[in-house]
C-alpha cells in the first residue's frame, strides 16, 4: 500500500523545476545563493542539525512512519539552537564557531536519537503488550466456557486453529 | 364388555387379607369381605375344566353350602360371559354366585375364583356310571331333556355359549337327587376340555383351545351326546380315541355313529336324531325338541346326514363323497390336495357330482390363480376348505381354529413361549376375512380387515398382540413383567405393575408391547397419540408418554399408592430430565423425582418433571447461554488464528502513537522556543 503510494506521487519540486526555462532555472539558483549567504548561520545550523533527517529521507524514503518521527524530533531539538542563533544573529554572522557547540550536537542529533529508539522500539513493546492482553482475554473465555459446560452442558469446542502456531 | 367387569375390589381384598393373615391363617382367604375360601380342604369331585374347588363360608349367611373353583393360569376364564352367568337363575344351571381376583395360596399365585352354589346331591356320573333310569322313564327324560335344553336357550338369549355340557360336569342339585344342573362352565376355555364325542364334527375338528364360542347349536349337539350317555347310563365312547371318534363322525354321522355304539331306545331315536344333527342348519333347537316331546308336530323333518354327491373324490386312496369329508381329508393329505386342486380334479368333481355351480366357479378360480402364480399350498388348501365347507375350522400349516377361537390358541402359545410365526401368516393373509365372507349367520368383527395392517406394523402397539386382545375380550394380559400378577383389565395393570416390581426389572422399561396392546384394546382411541410417543425414536418422549398414561390410570383406577411402581418410574424417567439443560435444575430434579418416587403418587411426578414455567425458563435461559458460548468462542477463535494480523494492528498504532508523539514534542519545542525567542 505504502509502496503504491509512493509511487503514484512524484515530487512536485522537482516537476516544476524541470518545467523552468535555463533564465528562470539560473535566476533561481542565484536567488538560493544570495539567501543562503544572507542567512549563513541558520542554513549551517539546519544543514548540521538536520543531518539524521536528510540521512533518513534519501535512505528511507518511502518510510514515512520513520521519517516524521525521526523527522520531529530531529526538529524539536534543532528549534532549541535555531531560536538562539535568531537571537543573537548579528553576533553570529559568518561565524562558523556554532558547529563546535557540542552540547547543541548533542540537543540537536540526541532528539533523532531519541526518534530511532521510539521508531523501533515502542512497536515491541505495543505488541508485548497486546499479547498479554489477549492471553487474559482467552484465559477468561476459557474460564466462562468451562463454567457455562458445567451448569449446561455445552460442549466446550476446541479451537479451529493449531494452537501449536497460535503466539499465545 | 371386559371394563363392565369389576375385579379390583377383590384385588384390594386380597391385600388387606394378606395383611391381615398371620402365618397359620395363610390357607384361607376372604373374597369380597364375604366369602372365605378355605384352601386347606381340597373338593376334588368338585374340580372341573382345570379348576380346583374348596369349601367356601358365606359369614354373612353361613347356612349357604359353596364352593369355589379357583381357575388354573394355564388357560384363561371366559370372564366375558360371567355377569351373565351371575345373573341367570335357572334350576338346571349351576348358580354362580360371585367371582373375583384372589391370592391363591397354594400355588403363590394370583387366580381367578368362581364361587358357585354347591351341588349337595353329588355327581350324576360316578366312575362314568349314571343310575338315572331314563330307558323306562319317558317323563324324566322329558324332564332333563327340557331343563338341560332350557339352560341352552337361555345362553343363546344372552348371546352365550356353555360349552362345558358333559356327563362329568352334570350334578345333582340337592340331597334327594331329584334335580340335576349343568355345572361350571367358565374356568377355561370354550370346549377345552369336551371330550370328543361331545363335540361336533367341526369342534372336534378344530385344536381344542382354538375352538371358539361357538353357538347354541354347539351346546345342544352336546346335551344331545349328554342325554345320550344318561341313557344309556354310561359315558359312551370313552375308549375311543378323538381322530377315530372324528373319522367316525364324519362317515358315519354323529347320530348313526353313537346309535351303532350303543342301542338307543326307539321312543327317542327322533329327539336324537334332532339334537345330533351334523348339519348345523338342521340340528334342533329348544322349540323343537319341545314339540317333539310334548307330541306337537314339527314343521321340519330333514335328513340326517349330509348328502352325498353321485360320484366318489379318491384323496389317499380313500373314497369321500361329502364335502366335510373331503375337506377333513384335504387337511390331512396336504400335498395331495394341492395338486388336486391345481389339476383341476375338485373343481370337476364339484360339477359332475355335486352340480353346485357357484362352487365350481369359485373353485375354477382358485385353480386358475394357482396355477398362474403357483405358491404356498398351505394357503391354497386352506382357501379351498373354507369354499368347500364354510362351517369348517380353517387349517393352516398344523392349526386348526376357528377364527373366535384363534386369539386363545395364540394366548397359550405364548404362555409357553413358543413361536407364533405361523399365526403371523394367518393374520398376514386373508384366511379369515374369507372364512366370514363364507358364512351366512356370523359377521365378522370390525376389525378383521385391519389384521394385516396389524401385522405389517413393527409398531408398539401392533401386530399380533394387538390382534389378539382386540379379537378376544377374555384373555389376560401375559406380558412378563407381571410375573404371577393376573391382569384382565387396565384397572390391574398398575397394580399387577407395582406388586411384580423386583431389583431385577428396574433397568427394564415398565412397559412392553404386550401391555401396550392390550391397554390400547381395552382403553380404546383414548391412548392412540400415546402410541405415537411411544413409537417416536426419541427416548424422552417415550418415557413422557408412559408417564402420562399412567399417572391418568392411576387417577382413573387407583390404587392411590403406587410405591414400587413409582421407584421404578422413578428410575426410567430419568432421561426426562435429560431435557432440562441446566445441570444444577437436573440435579434438584433427581433429588425431588428421589423424593416424589416414595410416596407412590405418579400425578407428582408429572407436575415434577413437566413444569411448563421452568421448561420454558430452561429453554430461554439455554439460548441465551448458547448465544453467549457462540459470541465467546468465535471471539477466542478470531485471537487465535489472526496472531500475526493482530501484530500488524498493535506495531501500526504504535507507530501511529510515535508519530503523534513526535509531532507533538516538535510542536511543543516550538512554541516553547518560539515563546523564549518572543521575550527576549
Amino acid at each position: 500500500m505504502k509502496q503504491n503510494k509512493a509511487k503514484t506521487e512524484k515530487t512536485p519540486l522537482g516537476d516544476s523545476f524541470k518545467r523552468l526555462n535555463w533564465f528562470q532555472k539560473s535566476a533561481l539558483v542565484f536567488f538560493l545563493i544570495i539567501l543562503i549567504i544572507t542567512t549563513f548561520p541558520i542554513v549551517l545550523i539546519l544543514l548540521v542539525g538536520l543531518l539524521p533527517t536528510m540521512t533518513v529521507m534519501y535512505t528511507d524514503r518511502r518510510n514515512y512512519d520513520k521519517q516524521i518521527i525521526i523527522g520531529c524530533f530531529n526538529l524539536a531539538g534543532v528549534f532549541f539552537y535555531l531560536f538562539g542563533v535568531m537571537s543573537d544573529y548579528a553576533v553570529r554572522k559568518g561565524n562558523f564557531d556554532i558547529v563546535n557547540d557540542v552540547t547543541m550536537l548533542i540537543v540537536m542529533l540526541g532528539a533523532a536519537a531519541l526518534g530511532l529508539v521510539l521508531y523501533n522500539e515502542l512497536p515491541h513493546l505495543y505488541i508485548h503488550i497486546s499479547h498479554s492482553n489477549y492471553k487474559h482475554r482467552i484465559e477468561k473465555i476459557n474460564s466462562r466456557l468451562e463454567k457455562l459446560a458445567e451448569e449446561w452442558g455445552i460442549e466446550n469446542q476446541k479451537p479451529e486453529v493449531n494452537t501449536d502456531e497460535a503466539k499465545f | 364388555m371386559v371394563e363392565e367387569i369389576n375385579i379390583s375390589p377383590a384385588v384390594e381384598a386380597l391385600d388387606d387379607l394378606q395383611s391381615k393373615n398371620g402365618s397359620g391363617e395363610n390357607d384361607k382367604f376372604l373374597m369380597k369381605e364375604r366369602f372365605e375360601i378355605d384352601f386347606s380342604e381340597h373338593l376334588t369331585w368338585l374340580d372341573n375344566n382345570s379348576a380346583k374347588a374348596y369349601p367356601v363360608t358365606d359369614r354373612i349367611d353361613s347356612t349357604r353350602r359353596l364352593f369355589a373353583l379357583v381357575c388354573d393360569n394355564e388357560t384363561s376364564p371366559r370372564l366375558s360371559i360371567l355377569p351373565y352367568l351371575k345373573s341367570i337363575d335357572n334350576p338346571a344351571l349351576m348358580k354362580l354366585i360371585e367371582y373375583g381376583t384372589i391370592i391363591y395360596s397354594p400355588e403363590k399365585s394370583h387366580n381367578m375364583a368362581l364361587i358357585y352354589e354347591m351341588p349337595t346331591g353329588g355327581k350324576v356320573f360316578e366312575d362314568g356310571v349314571s343310575h338315572i333310569d331314563l330307558q323306562t322313564s319317558t317323563e324324566k327324560f322329558r324332564k332333563i331333556t327340557l331343563s338341560l335344553a332350557g339352560v341352552v336357550d337361555v345362553f343363546k338369549g344372552l348371546g352365550i355359549t356353555h360349552r362345558a355340557i358333559r356327563p362329568d360336569n352334570l350334578y345333582y342339585r340337592d340331597d334327594e337327587k331329584t334335580e340335576i344342573v349343568i355345572g361350571d362352565c367358565a374356568a377355561s376355555f370354550p370346549a377345552y376340555h369336551q371330550p370328543p364325542m361331545y363335540e361336533t364334527i367341526e369342534s372336534l375338528m378344530a385344536d381344542r383351545q382354538a375352538r371358539g364360542n361357538g353357538t347354541d347349536k354347539n351346546d345342544m349337539y352336546s346335551v344331545g351326546m349328554t342325554l345320550l350317555s344318561l341313557v344309556i347310563g354310561k359315558d359312551i365312547a370313552k375308549d375311543l380315541s378323538a381322530p377315530e371318534i372324528l373319522r367316525q363322525k364324519i362317515r358315519k354321522g354323529s347320530f348313526t355313529f353313537a346309535s351303532s355304539l350303543e342301542k338307543i331306545p326307539n321312543q327317542y331315536v327322533a329327539v336324537f336324531k334332532g339334537m345330533l344333527h351334523d348339519n348345523v342348519e338342521s340340528r334342533w333347537g329348544y322349540n323343537y325338541i319341545f314339540n317333539e316331546l310334548e307330541g306337537k308336530p314339527n314343521s321340519h323333518n330333514s335328513q340326517n346326514h349330509e348328502e352325498k354327491a353321485k360320484r366318489a373324490l379318491t384323496i389317499n386312496a380313500e373314497k369321500v363323497y361329502t364335502p366335510s369329508e373331503v375337506v377333513y381329508m384335504m387337511y390331512s393329505n396336504i400335498d395331495e390336495a394341492y395338486d388336486l386342486i391345481v389339476q383341476g380334479k375338485i373343481t370337476d368333481w364339484i360339477k359332475s357330482s355335486l352340480e353346485d355351480e357357484k362352487l365350481a366357479a369359485k373353485f375354477d378360480s382358485l385353480t386358475k390363480q394357482e396355477q398362474a402364480s403357483g405358491g404356498n399350498k398351505d394357503l391354497t388348501v386352506a382357501r379351498a376348505g373354507i369354499l368347500l365347507c364354510p362351517n369348517m375350522p380353517i387349517r393352516y400349516k398344523g392349526i386348526v381354529f376357528f377364527p373366535d377361537g384363534i386369539a386363545k390358541a395364540v394366548f397359550l402359545q405364548f404362555k409357553h413361549q413358543k413361536n407364533v410365526d405361523t399365526f403371523v401368516e394367518v393374520f398376514g393373509s386373508d384366511l379369515i376375512k374369507i372364512w366370514y365372507q363364507e358364512q351366512d349367520t356370523l359377521r365378522s368383527s370390525a376389525n378383521t380387515t385391519e389384521f394385516k395392517l396389524y401385522i405389517l406394523r413393527r409398531e408398539i402397539g401392533y401386530g399380533i398382540e394387538r390382534i389378539i386382545y382386540d379379537i378376544d375380550g377374555d384373555i389376560p394380559c401375559i406380558s412378563p413383567l407381571f410375573g404371577q400378577e393376573l391382569v384382565y383389565g387396565p384397572q390391574q395393570v398398575l397394580k399387577a405393575l407395582n406388586n411384580a416390581f423386583s431389583d431385577q426389572n428396574i433397568s427394564k422399561a415398565p412397559y412392553d408391547r404386550t401391555i401396550i396392546a392390550f391397554l390400547r384394546c381395552r382403553m380404546g382411541k383414548k391412548i392412540e397419540n400415546i402410541l405415537a410417543d411411544l413409537n417416536s425414536s426419541r427416548e424422552e418422549l417415550k418415557a413422557a408418554a408412559i408417564m402420562h398414561l399412567y399417572a391418568n390410570m392411576q387417577n382413573k383406577y387407583g390404587p392411590a399408592k403406587l410405591t414400587n411402581l413409582t421407584a421404578w418410574l422413578g428410575n426410567y424417567l430419568k432421561i426426562i430430565i435429560k431435557i432440562y439443560h441446566n445441570r444444577k435444575y437436573q440435579k434438584y430434579l433427581e433429588k425431588e423425582l428421589l423424593k416424589l418416587s416414595k410416596n407412590g403418587k405418579i400425578y407428582e411426578i408429572v407436575e415434577l418433571l413437566e413444569n411448563e414455567h421452568a421448561l420454558e425458563k430452561d429453554r430461554i435461559d439455554y439460548a441465551n447461554v448458547l448465544n453467549e458460548a457462540n459470541l465467546l468462542m468465535n471471539e477466542r477463535n478470531k485471537i487465535l488464528s489472526n496472531s500475526s494480523k493482530l501484530d500488524d494492528e498493535a506495531r501500526d498504532a504504535a507507530l501511529r502513537f510515535a508519530s503523534i508523539l513526535a509531532i507533538v514534542m516538535m510542536t511543543a519545542s516550538f512554541a516553547f522556543n518560539l515563546i523564549s525567542w518572543v521575550l527576549n
